[in-house]
């Protein structure tokens, strides 16, 4: 009984966590490349389900839904470098935050006005039959977003391992005035790191709405705990974000199941705190986030 | 030696000029302004322009970051209402408990807090607004919940602060004294080690001063400034929602500092000014009024980094 | 008894020992000075007195008092000031106010007197503005009462953190570094500074690689290698330790004029006719509001070694940086082997083969050696990687050494190489060095300026901005001295180091 209850716990926690996990790898690749936390990455992950429950809606073969869910944040992240970051190159942190914020108004506005306030679902991937492991329910759907989540994972540390698009990423990250004096196009490599963060939440949030669902203001809460679970496991670690999205979402599943459920949202934040307090550079130890 | 007795005299000069016009302003107003719809609106104004300007010796002066000073604010408000309404607190008494509270949670986690820099004390600060926040709403039995709560009128011996004008008196006061003790802080030894934490660190501590005390007292005094407003605008408007300490409400906070301009007292007047109007002038564009604000916060931030009282300064002032 | 003792401490950063037993004592009233190789742990050794870093173990007295691992503000209680290498100013502050903060502990902070304008409060801060301004007089600062910090050049900035230190009214002031990156004038100026302050009674410890001016200030030496003691004793006994000289010095010493003679021989070619291949028309360029460049023109040939020369403040890293493209040009032309380059971005440049070695190294630190050499061939087919790297490896014989390594544990001097051979990645036709000897320990000063004589035998076209004048000037074909953002002076090498105007300004003759 007490297995079963804490597998439980465990799978919803594990699943909601991949999310997060996306998310924080989307606020990592953004601050490695900029500098900057992008406030309106929650946005990506919200347009992302939300698309692709609109296009499926409108009659689209399922593929291209989903294909176009991803593209069309990629564009609006890239829209967003290029009008909001860029031409704000300078400013200092606070502005740069309020920016990302208000561009998160912006696209949730108009998510708001085109496609109103209901939730919208999609189907499972597969099926949507659960599967009984030691007394737990556990959804195919989370499955899938465990293997993706793994796969883009992997597909990450291996960009920024071994290809030179990848380290010319990480040179702009360090610094920008030499990754130019060295040929590398800065501008190119920030609108690249946009593109790539903006998809990568966009599959986080195609892949939960099968059994979330979602709506036009998701995006605040799963941003803010994405950019959590990046604080957690140290900003600017990938490895790190991943462990930390879903450290994240493990424990605000179990807080929500053994203690209480009206604060459920409060846990992310109370751990954000206590980390920062005793392990101020995460739990893989992330870069101090003063360049000198 | 008439130079440097200058360059101090100019800065001095010009700020108290300015103050002065503050107060010729706040003096006609209530004369010229056409109904009460808009003295209400300039006594919401004055209230945001204090807690601004607290939050401004914080962010812009001493250089440190919070996204979570509504949460201040929601503890003075709710500190007015729950303490009158369930124990009889005196409204004037519930003020000060409202502040201690404020006070303490700002002491307390201000030592660790401010161990972080840049984005990672950025998101502590956001952490501490958002847990007050459910708190307060989680507590529906003193509370009242999400639905919030009614406030009782501020009474001191008898007298009843209730009409419109009565409050805008008093709230104009307030503002005055804050911006002159504000302007007075700035040019103090006090402020220059304030000013010199936010140049730089290092040099400051070399020079003697305790880092550490003077973030976490900034961070209290505007902490305090934040609570007891939250409790005048609890008394003011007479009733309380969780809103007031959401994380939207704390981010407009830092946006009328930063529109307005940080390290400037009368930015952030202006910034509270303008931030405060805007839902006003809004009213008419119904759901796009999120797309609007979200617009200007971003406009603003891209062509105005410095705020519009810095850089306006800048283009029109005397040749600083 | 001694106003400083030191008793054998040690500081580890992980696992490298950056300072290791060391002892030593400063008497009240001497000037004492600090010197030693990159690297052998004197910033270290003053962030350790300073409160900055805690050492692991031994002892630290002041003034009979233990003052170890105590933090900075509280030895600013006993007296002790320091200035910074790299600065640390307030820039949202003036001038003046910089000073002021200097006198932070001796007035009353008290919040509520402040908020209400206590008048005796009041009183005060009027005193201490006369002081501050008297202060800023004192270090010869007199013209920049009224300006504001963020524009003033580098040399003013250093004797204001001076002012500053005295305005703490110190028994023991640390300098650390004053004459890095200010031309012969400036450093003299500097240099009759300290003995001003030291005069007055203050002692001062002293950390400088001008060797000039080390052994005309110092009342005692200590010289630190590796992290530890080597010797300690006066100028003339430390001038004649066998081992100073060979680990610090060399057999050959750049700072004399002797020597710098003796290198001037080694002209090597050029004033063939070879083809243009830089020039440079009306070239401006402005920081916000302040012009930095103001209209200038000049070529570079084929094969030349051009020394760029001049005061810190004249524009010679902004000329590099326009030229390179990282810097926006506001008017002027570029052209570069018959194209016109002036739109062009610096990425675009880069692949033209213009390669900028920046000043202060700028590298990735938690990037490999050889993935600084992979991504300085970023613009470049990959069939010439290897044999390229291998001629940096053959170049750079160290880079090979630790090309697996983190670039942020190397030394200065090793940054220094693996910044060139990044640039050299790149195969330029033209190679910019921008103040590639800046901070750098006598001995290596020589192997960069090998480095670039090599460089130049084998024919590459280059740019060498530098403070060094003299090595600069000895082995390049012509030179051109900036100052205040144009150029005054035009000459081949040896021209230039015979002109009286050059020599007293920059080469303190």
């Amino acid at each position: 009984m007490v297995i079963s209850t804490f597998l439980q716990f465990l799978f919803s926690g594990i699943t909601v966590g991949a999310t997060y996990a996306l998310a924080a790898l989307g606020f990592t690749l953004i601050y490695n490349s900029s500098n900057v936390i992008n406030f309106a990455q929650g946005e990506f992950i919200m347009l992302g389900g939300m698309l692709a429950a609109y296009f499926s809606q409108m009659g689209c073969a399922l593929p291209i839904a989903f294909i176009l869910a991803v593209l069309v944040p990629s564009l609006v992240g890239i829209t967003l470098e290029k009008f909001a970051i860029e031409p704000a190159k300078n400013a200092n942190t606070v502005s740069l935050i309020i920016i990302t914020i208000g561009a998160s108004l912006v696209i949730r506005g108009l998510i708001q006005v085109w496609l109103g306030k209901n939730m919208f679902s999609l189907a499972a991937f597969s099926s949507d039959l659960p599967i009984h492991i030691l007394g737990a329910t556990l959804l195919p759907q989370s499955l899938w977003i465990l293997t993706l989540t793994a796969i883009l994972v992997l597909a990450l540390w291996y960009f920024f391992r071994h290809t030179l698009t990848g380290k010319a990423m990480l040179a702009t990250s360090m610094n920008r005035t030499a990754a130019e004096l060295i040929g590398i196009n800065t501008n190119h490599i920030l609108l690249l790191s946009f593109a790539m963060s903006a998809g990568l939440g966009a599959i986080g949030g195609i892949m939960v709405t099968p059994i979330t669902m979602t709506s036009y203001d998701v995006g605040i809460m799963l941003g803010l705990k994405g950019f959590i679970g990046a604080v957690v496991g140290g900003l600017g670690n990938g490895l790190g974000a991943v462990l930390g999205g879903l450290l994240v979402g493990i424990l605000e599943a179990m807080g929500a199941g053994y203690i209480s459920s009206a604060y459920k949202d409060a846990i992310p934040f109370v751990l954000i705190l206590l980390i920062l307090f005793f392990l101020p550079r995460g739990l893989c130890g992330g870069k101090s986030s003063d360049r000198v | 030696m008439v130079a440097n007795r200058q360059i101090g005299c100019n800065v001095q000069k010009n700020s108290f000029l300015g103050l002065g016009v503050v107060i010729i302003i706040l003096v006609i107003l209530p004369f010229v302004l056409p109904n009460s719809f808009y003295l209400d609106l300039a006594i919401r104004m004055a209230i945001n322009a204090i807690i601004v300007i607290g939050l401004n010796l914080l962010i812009g002066f001493a250089g440190q970051i919070s996204l979570g000073h509504a949460g201040f604010l929601g503890i003075g408000a709710y500190a007015s209402a729950v303490l009158p309404t369930h124990f009889g607190v005196h409204p004037l008494l519930a003020i000060g408990i409202g502040a201690t509270v404020a006070a303490a949670i700002a002491g307390i986690i201000a030592k660790p807090i401010f161990k972080l820099k840049g984005n990672y004390l950025a998101m502590a600060t956001l952490g501490l607004g958002i847990i007050i926040h459910i708190t307060i709403r989680n507590e529906a039995r003193w509370t009242g919940g999400p639905d919030g709560m009614a406030v009782p009128a501020f009474a001191l011996g008898g007298f009843e602060l209730s009409s419109d004008k009565q409050w805008y008196w008093v709230v104009a006061v307030l503002l005055s004294f804050c911006v002159w003790s504000s302007l007075n802080i700035i040019n103090s030894p006090f402020g220059r080690a304030l000013r010199a934490l936010h140049g730089s660190e290092i040099a400051a501590q070399v020079v003697g001063v305790n880092v550490v005390r003077y973030k976490v007292s900034i961070f209290v005094l505007s902490a305090v400034f934040a609570s007891i407003m939250g409790s005048m605008t609890a008394h003011y408007v007479g009733f309380v929602s969780p809103n007031i300490a959401d994380f939207f409400q704390s981010i407009e906070l830092v946006t009328m500092v930063v529109i307005g301009g940080m390290a400037s007292v009368f930015g952030s007047l202006l910034g509270a000014v303008i931030i405060t109007a805007l839902p006003q002038a809004l009213a008419a564009f119904e759901g796009w009024e999120t797309i609007v604000i979200g617009s200007i916060f971003m406009l603003c931030m891209i062509f105005l980094p410095k705020g519009l009282v810095p850089t306006l300064a800048a283009k029109f002032g005397p040749g600083r | 008894m001694p106003l400083l003792e030191v008793d054998d401490i040690s500081i580890h950063f992980g696992g490298v020992v950056a300072v290791k037993n060391l002892s030593f004592n400063i008497d009240a009233g001497l000037i004492y000075s600090v010197i030693g190789p990159n690297g052998a742990g004197k910033t270290t050794l003053f962030n350790l007195i300073t409160g900055i870093y805690k050492p692991t173990s031994g002892k630290i007295r002041f003034d009979g008092q233990a003052i170890h691992g105590q933090s900075p503000n509280k030895l600013a209680e006993r007296g002790i000031a320091r200035t910074f290498q790299n600065l640390q100013i307030c820039f949202n502050m003036t001038a003046l106010e910089n000073v002021m903060i200097g006198a932070h502990l001796r007035l009353d902070r008290n919040v509520l007197k402040a908020a209400l304008r206590w008048p005796s409060l009041r009183r005060r801060d009027q005193k201490l503005r006369k002081e501050s301004a008297d202060l800023m007089k004192f270090v010869g600062l007199e013209k920049y009462l009224d300006a504001r910090s963020d524009a003033l050049s580098y040399g003013i900035l250093k004797r204001l953190e001076i002012a500053r230190a005295l305005a703490m009214n110190p028994k023991m002031v640390f300098l650390d570094e004053p004459a890095a990156g200010l031309n012969p004038q400036e450093t003299n100026e500097i240099e009759q500074l300290i003995r001003k302050l030291a005069d007055s009674g203050i002692t001062i410890v002293l950390v400088e690689h001008d060797m000039k001016m080390v052994m005309n200030l110092s009342d005692r030496i200590l010289v630190l290698d590796y992290g530890k003691k080597l010797t300690e004793g006066t100028c003339a006994q430390v001038r004649q330790n066998p081992d100073v000289i060979a680990a610090y010095l060399g057999t050959h010493n750049p700072a004399s004029p002797e020597g710098q003679i003796t290198d001037a021989k080694f002209q090597l070619a050029s004033s063939k006719q070879e083809a243009v291949l830089l020039t440079v028309s009306g070239l401006e360029s402005s920081y916000g509001k302040i012009k930095v460049l103001k209209g200038l023109n000049f070529e570079v040939r084929r094969g030349e070694t051009i020394a760029l020369i001049g005061a810190n403040g004249a524009g010679k890293t902004t000329l590099l940086r326009t030229l390179s493209g990282v810097q926006h040009s506001d008017a002027g032309e570029i052209w570069f082997d018959g194209e016109n380059i002036t739109k062009q971005h610096a990425d675009q440049r880069m692949r033209n083969g213009i390669c900028h070695s920046p000043e202060g190294r700028q590298i990735f630190g938690s990037l490999s050696v050889e993935d600084h050499l992979f991504l300085g061939a970023y613009t470049q087919k990959k069939a010439f990687l290897q044999q390229d790297i291998e001629r940096v490896y053959a170049l750079f014989p160290i880079l090979k050494e630790k090309r697996k390594l983190l670039a942020g544990t190397l030394s200065g001097g090793q940054q220094q190489m693996l910044s060139i051979g990044r640039a050299l990645m790149g195969r330029p036709k033209l190679l910019l060095l921008d103040e590639p000897s800046m901070g750098l320990a006598p001995l290596l000063v020589k192997d960069v300026f090998d480095v670039v004589r090599t460089l130049k035998a084998e024919g590459m076209t280059i740019i060498l901005a530098e403070q060094n004048a003299f090595a600069t000037l000895a082995l390049s074909d012509r030179g051109y001295v900036m100052e205040t953002g144009e150029i005054t002076l035009t000459g081949n090498g040896q021209e230039l180091i015979h002109n009286k105007k050059v020599r007293s300004a920059y080469l303190g003759m």
